[in-house]
């Protein structure tokens, strides 16, 4: 594994843990509990920030919010095209980048909401909830295959 | 999850974070270069720690939701993990396992380029140097970084100049996040094109275009961000940059085109191109030091003024091995069969082309960060011929004598150091012909003895003269 792998094997465990951590501060709300982890929230809007940028972009070429990467919009639209998508099949096919970029920004504004302590529409956290645990088995299951060693002989790995 | 299956996952994570700290503590009692590496397992320590209060707040949160408390535990599983590399950094960190004599001049460097930034250096059984450093925002592990060395080449002191390359890596990011959307607009204009005239036959999502543009980008990125940590090298070692990852690369193909199995580095044969463009005026060697990029500026290149002052100092036999070197590496980087690699793969060759338009920039932001610190190999030029004196006599070159003060003398810079080294190095190799293998190896390993002693005295006689300054002026 290269130093450059390793760098972004250790970029998707962390986003991975922050889906995972802020669809359970997310649920927590639900139950009408005190959100005990409101950084990790935090961070969850950083990406979908940053993932609304890369859909703004994609869909009108509007570059002026663009990050310097499109990972995190990669991420939100392999999500949203998956398994348990939360579009159609058949929008899920045409990678309707304005569709998602709506999404994402109405993610957004319901995360703040949760963090603002403001009461949140109850379908749209559960679509939150349901994004991030979706995001985080995603990300999380990439990281895994990558993190997995493989038993081969030695003569398949190349000689010493 | 079934609750006896959650409660064996549990048990696993549980174990692997009590393994886990006790490997730091045994690791916390070994002997390091520095006390880097003591403050790195503090730091981790802290880190378990929170993960054991952050699993057990998640299993009093979630009592009643079992496959919720099964995908917390996960995370932190994969957290721990990924965390494992550091502990295998911190047993190749240790004293014997290090060029040892050379980490506090490194680390001294590291923090002249990357203030507020902890350098571990260790050594690797893989292929190339790299840096490191965790990628989490808002963990105290972000102030550490990780240079790696490969280990078979830990006393071979003549490539750790490449160090200077590594040290790079961690300083582009403003780089970056300035340019990369400009170009992201670029590249997404251009395979929109490219779609268009040759529609490829793979299936989505490979087609979607938003992947394409971040592959576009992370090519471009991959080349620029490699050819600007050559640059910096350059800018911080003068000549034995060039020489160095000419030396590295000479058990590779010059030409390997990017590619997503290499990670999409860019040719050694376009990089040394870059560097003798941007850094040495693509002096060639058979004539005088060539024009500046920009023109108008009429300085004296600094390789004008190392030819100059080593002619001034009768060390004329130094200026023709570097007008030999220069003339070996401009031959190579004539031929263009990497760029007949790159131009064959259209998505390469769209990235490549945005390269080209960034690299003048590039450069601009290299120098910046370079005049900004003052480590610049220009700056210690005149060092160089009582360096190579003192080569001449076998005595470590670490320390420049005072004529004013017998007793005094200074350290030497990182970067008069090499070159010296390199070019004595490089003469011996010239009349080698009629040695045999062991002998050149003998002489190799002699002069690496020399260089490792050089940095050793340059932190040394730093040491001895801070204590000085201290005692004389309480």
């Amino acid at each position: 594994m290269t130093v450059a792998d390793r760098q972004q094997l250790s970029e998707l465990v962390d986003w991975a843990d922050v889906a995972v951590r802020a669809g359970n501060q997310l649920q927590l709300s639900t139950l009408g509990r005190a959100i005990r982890d409101p950084d990790v929230l935090e961070r969850a809007l950083e990406f979908l920030e940053a993932a609304e940028a890369g859909g703004a972009f994609m869909s009108s070429g509007d570059s002026a919010n663009l990050r310097a990467t499109l990972r995190p919009l990669n991420w939100a639209a392999d999500v949203q095209s998956g398994p348990g998508s939360l579009v159609s099949d058949a929008e899920s096919h045409k990678f309707d980048y304005e569709a998602l970029t709506e999404f994402l920004r109405g993610m957004r504004s319901t995360v703040g909401q949760v963090l603002q302590g403001e009461r949140a529409d109850a379908n749209a956290l559960a679509k939150c909830i349901r994004f991030l645990d979706s995001l985080g088995e995603i990300l999380g299951m990439r990281a895994d295959q990558q993190m997995r060693a493989t038993s081969l002989p030695c003569s398949t790995l190349g000689t010493f | 999850m079934e609750q006896e299956l959650l409660s064996r996952l549990r048990t696993l994570v549980a174990f692997e974070l009590e393994s886990y700290e006790g490997r730091l503590r045994s690791l916390s009692s070994s002997q390091y270069p520095s006390d880097v590496a003591l403050r790195l397992i503090q730091h981790i320590a802290a880190e378990i720690r929170a993960q054991r209060t952050e699993i057990d707040q998640l299993v009093r949160d979630f009592r009643d939701d079992p496959e919720r408390v099964a995908r917390g535990l996960s995370s932190q599983h994969r957290l721990l993990i990924n965390r494992l590399a550091y502990l295998s950094s911190l047993e190749n960190a240790q004293t014997e396992a290090v060029p040892w004599s050379l980490v506090p001049s490194i680390e001294r460097l590291a923090s002249v380029l990357i203030p507020n930034k902890h350098l571990l250096s260790t050594c690797t059984y893989s292929l190339n140097y790299g840096i490191r450093w965790y990628p989490v925002a808002r963990s105290a592990l972000q102030s550490f970084l990780l240079l790696e060395l490969p280990a078979i080449h830990r006393t071979n002191a003549f490539l750790h100049v490449l160090v200077g390359h590594e040290l790079f890596h961690p300083i582009l990011n403003d780089f970056f996040e300035q340019h990369a959307p400009t170009v992201m607009a670029r590249l997404r204009g251009s395979i929109q094109d490219l779609l268009a005239r040759h529609p490829p036959r793979q299936p989505l999502p490979e087609r979607r275009l938003d992947k394409l543009v971040e592959l576009g980008r992370a090519i471009w990125q991959r080349a620029l961000e490699e050819v600007m940590c050559d640059l910096g090298c350059a800018a911080i070692f003068g000549p034995p940059a060039l020489f160095a990852s000419l030396a590295f690369a000479l058990g590779s193909d010059f030409d390997e085109p990017p590619s997503p199995a290499g990670q999409f580095y860019p040719p050694p044969r376009f990089r040394f191109r870059q560097v003798l463009r941007f850094a040495f005026h693509d002096w060639g060697g058979d004539q005088d030091v060539g024009g500046p990029v920009e023109a108008g500026d009429d300085a004296e290149k600094p390789l004008e003024k190392l030819c100059r002052v080593l002619n001034e100092k009768q060390f004329e036999w130094a200026v023709d091995v570097l007008r030999k070197q220069f003339g070996i590496i401009k031959k190579e980087v004539t031929k263009d069969t990497d760029l007949r690699a790159i131009h064959k793969e259209p998505l390469v060759e769209i990235a490549y082309g945005e390269v080209s338009q960034s690299l003048p920039s590039a450069w601009d932001y290299v120098q910046e960060k370079i005049d900004a610190t003052g480590v610049a190999w220009a700056v210690a030029i005149d060092e160089i011929p009582q360096l190579l004196s003192k080569l001449e006599m076998l005595v470590p070159p670490g320390e420049i004598s005072l004529e004013s003060d017998p007793l005094g003398g200074r350290s030497a810079s990182l970067s008069a150091i090499a070159i010296a080294m390199w070019v004595h190095h490089l003469r011996d190799e010239i009349p080698a012909a009629g040695l045999s293998l062991d002998d050149l190896l003998k002489d190799y390993h002699r002069e690496c003895r020399l260089m490792l002693k050089a940095f050793e005295d340059v932190e040394l006689r730093r040491e001895y003269d801070s204590r000085r300054m201290n005692r004389d002026n309480p």
